[in-house]
């Protein structure tokens, strides 16, 4: 993002139009900030005032307000304007508490891990089965 | 600093546009002229194709462009605008996978970082290759050819 140049008089990337505007700004660790832009510079560095965490699992959403927050800018992936007409989320996804999203992440974060493990058993029996028949053929 | 007449190189510290270049000390800066596609000697002297892809994509505002990025996401928009570190602008944005990231749903305009572009997905007829060819061709011979400029612009060698 720069100051426009002389040239780029009719062409604008800085991020002054979205100024007091609820943003969604995705990170690059995957999480989702909602809040207002109160402050950017060259390198997408922003502040974001009344900044909440959208942590989304599954159908089930959850909001976890964080306050001011000063987001690197080499961290950030999109920096997204919320139309305020649309909803922000499909209608049939419904929120919950903190406590209980931070139960079920944690749940679907070991969920993932023994269906990693399966996998990589899975490929190991194959290279197993696999390497007998290549050595024959070769 | 003050430069004297004799010598052919304006001080380019301040200008990085090449309107005021003068054009018969490059030929190859006329073929340029045509398409658009300007470079300072500084730019140049650098060695990298710094505002070749810029000035590519300047081209190509308005048109519909399908953004995917490091992260997997694929975004399709109208490209509104561009600048030198490739930060890219998008207006009437609809994700590709909508049900995979239903946290952009309502998100019509965004701003993407340049660092996190995967891919920009461009309508075929969006490109002259040609043309693209070309400019790139004639910076590599330019840039072959160049005499060595220092910081303030001025010749070297």
């Amino acid at each position: 993002m720069s100051w426009a140049g002389p040239e780029d008089i009719y062409l604008s990337t800085s991020l002054a139009s979205y100024l007091d505007r609820k943003l969604l700004v995705l990170l690059r660790d995957g999480r989702k900030l909602l809040g207002i832009l109160r402050s950017f510079d060259q390198f997408a560095n922003a502040v974001l005032e009344g900044a909440c965490d959208r942590v989304i699992v599954g159908d089930s959403y959850c909001d976890i307000p964080l306050g001011l927050y000063v987001i690197r800018g080499e961290n950030v992936v999109l920096i997204g304007e919320l139309d305020v007409e649309k909803d922000e989320l499909p209608p049939h996804m419904k929120q919950v508490s903190v406590k209980e999203i931070r139960r079920v992440s944690r749940c679907c974060g070991v969920f993932k891990i023994f269906s990693c493990c399966s996998s990589i058993c899975e490929l190991w029996k194959t290279i197993g089965e696999a390497i007998p028949i290549l050595s024959k053929s070769g | 600093m003050t430069l004297g007449n004799s010598k052919p190189v304006v001080r380019r510290r301040n200008l990085l546009l090449t309107d005021s270049l003068p054009l018969s000390t490059f030929e190859h800066r006329d073929a340029l002229h045509r398409t658009s596609l300007r470079f300072s000697p500084l730019e140049r002297f650098n060695g990298l194709f710094i505002r070749l892809f810029f000035s590519y994509f300047k081209d190509l505002v308005g048109r519909e462009v399908t953004v995917e990025l490091k992260n997997d996401l694929a975004i399709r928009g109208t490209l509104h605008s561009v600048d030198q570190y490739l930060n890219i602008k998008l207006e009437n944005t609809r994700v590709v996978d909508q049900d995979k990231y239903p946290h952009m749903l309502s998100v019509r305009n965004c701003f993407i970082r340049g660092s996190v572009v995967r891919y920009v997905q461009l309508p075929p007829d969006g490109v002259d290759i040609e043309l693209l060819h070309d400019a790139t061709r004639r910076e590599a011979r330019g840039l072959q050819s160049e005499c060595m400029l220092d910081f303030e612009g001025r010749i070297v060698l």
